[in-house]
């Protein structure tokens, strides 16, 4: 008898081969069809709900079948649907009828960053009472922690500029449509108190400070890498904001080799 | 513990469309199934089925394990399932009789199994694990299928009675599913319902299916149930007592209203038993 790994994997190749079908299933072989469109279309599917401003960027036409290539050309991991999707920005970057739209796999990689943000695991907040507890040895020895919903990213374009023009005029980060030769933009992507998905653009300091955050470097050297990039960074008013923003969700004290 | 908690009244699949109004309206629903995958993780939908659940019996159903797959069981995706179950405490958990991936992809469709010893053998292990994982019995819903191997042994009746029998699982038993493939398979949906011992049996589904251009249903979940459903729902509470019993709506989602007027004919069925009995 045939394992049925055997016929897991002969199933597979009856979505696309008749004769495999027939084999498989008899007179029952055409319903094999069924199947071979809801593989792909699941895929499209979840494309669509991750990657909306690329798909208002490019209109519905142009997006189903970039993303039906992209369903053909990379297999999904994992039975979460949700978690489809991390390789399309690289897959738009290459997509030859996208070129004429060098900033779209930056946009696609924003939303993604988005898309994680808004399933990412919630994380309680962090009373910054519990910092002035700490003396001033402990303080430069400590290492920020970003919430699991935290995204960093720098892009040539305007990237989260143009996510925001996508954005109901009511939301707090909608802004007017980008000029694509205003320049590049170092882009903050996060979840907020209130579980809203959330991007704004970062100053060069913010980002070096963020960055060095998210690479597990004490506050001394992310403060070092902030001020390098500008030396009026506002440590204080910066830090109050972040934890109050749930984008710096915890710290840690480094541990002295 | 027992298969399931939920009450035996008509519930309502939860999309996340409807959330909203859910939480702001209180709607009369006996109770809500939602697709768990959808609340794996954390953020904003979890938040709100935290608040739905303080008032509705919630039951979480799997569409993404892949049970019956000839892979290893994804250990990640089974730790999500244990934080979910943990944050929601559910009356009822639920997967399919199906497997969903190969080693190297994986379909993320509810694929049918064939109905062989083997595949048995494989389900009931695998059942096994996943009750032990998670610390108590799951229902296994029976699929609508668009193909039948060739080297089927085993009807289908048979096939979930006797994975309910050696794994200890509960059966969700999906009225349109049965109903889909006797059309399409020919397979006989009354003897299925036969063949299933009526104490496993702890949840039911109905749906409405849509008809593809060459004849064959597809069970879609995009149509009001139709009246051969309601009329093979009638027969499974006559065979198997008052049940927990779900409408399912995922594509072409009307208004809630409209899902709240089906599932009051779903209650009118179960009224109907306790008049007759």
């Amino acid at each position: 008898m045939r394992s049925l790994a055997m016929l897991q994997r002969a199933f597979r190749e009856a979505t696309h081969s008749p004769a495999q079908a027939a084999r498989l299933f008899g007179e029952t072989a055409s319903g094999i069809s069924a199947y071979a469109n809801n593989i792909l279309f699941n895929r499209v599917d979840a494309l669509a709900e991750a990657f909306p401003v690329v798909k208002q960027l490019v209109g519905d036409e142009f997006f189903n079948a970039m993303a039906l290539a992209a369903a053909k050309a990379q297999p999904s991991q994992s039975g979460n649907l949700n978690l489809y999707g991390a390789g399309f920005a690289a897959f738009v970057a290459d997509f030859p009828p996208a070129q004429s739209l060098p900033y779209l796999a930056d946009a696609a990689r924003v939303d993604w960053l988005g898309h994680c943000a808004y399933y990412a695991v919630d994380h309680a907040p962090f009373d910054p009472a519990r910092l002035a507890t700490l003396d001033a040895d402990a303080q430069s020895a400590l290492c920020f922690e970003l919430g699991p919903a935290v995204g960093l990213m720098t892009s040539a374009w305007p990237v989260a500029s143009l996510w925001r023009a996508h954005q109901p005029e009511d939301s707090p980060d909608y802004n007017d449509f980008p000029s694509p030769d205003q320049g590049g933009e170092r882009v903050l992507v996060w979840r907020d108190a209130r579980r809203r998905v959330r991007v704004m653009r970062l100053l060069p300091a913010e980002f070096a400070f963020l960055d060095a955050c998210q690479r597990q470097q004490p506050l001394t050297e992310a403060l070092e890498c902030a001020l390098d990039a500008d030396m009026d960074f506002d440590l204080g008013l910066s830090l109050q904001r972040w934890i109050n923003d749930q984008v710096i969700v915890n710290y840690h004290e480094r541990v002295t080799p | 513990m027992s298969l399931t908690t939920l009450p035996c009244a008509a519930g309502i699949g939860l999309r996340p469309p409807h959330l909203r109004q859910v939480l702001d309206e209180c709607p009369a629903a006996a109770w809500f199934e939602v697709h768990a995958e959808n609340y794996f993780g954390g953020g904003a939908s979890l938040a709100a089925l935290e608040k739905v659940r303080v008032d509705y019996p919630i039951s979480l159903h799997g569409v993404g394990l892949g049970l019956g797959s000839a892979t290893p069981l994804d250990a990640a995706h089974l730790a999500q399932w244990q934080t979910l179950i943990e944050r929601i405490e559910p009356a009822a958990i639920s997967e399919h009789l199906c497997w969903s991936a190969l080693e190297d992809e994986t379909l993320n469709d509810l694929l049918p199994l064939p109905y062989t010893e083997d595949a048995l053998d494989w389900m009931v292990a695998r059942v096994e694990v996943v009750q032990d994982i998670l610390g108590r019995r799951i229902l296994i819903e029976n699929l609508s299928s668009y193909v039948r191997f060739n080297v089927d042994a085993i009807p289908e009746g048979e096939f979930l009675a006797e994975l309910a029998r050696r794994s200890g699982c509960g059966l969700l038993v999906d009225i349109n599913n049965l109903y889909v493939n006797q059309h399409n398979l020919g397979r006989d949906a009354r003897a299925a319902l036969d063949a299933l011992p009526a104490d496993a049996v702890a949840e039911l589904h109905i749906a409405g299916f849509e008809v593809r251009e060459d004849g064959l249903w597809l069970d879609s979940h995009g149509a009001p149930v139709c009246e051969g459903v309601w009329a093979l729902l009638d027969d499974a509470l006559a065979r198997f007592g008052a049940r927990p019993v779900l409408l399912e709506r995922d594509r072409n989602l009307p208004e809630f209203d409209a899902l709240l007027r089906e599932a009051a004919q779903a209650q009118a069925a179960l009224d109907a038993l306790k008049v007759a009995s």
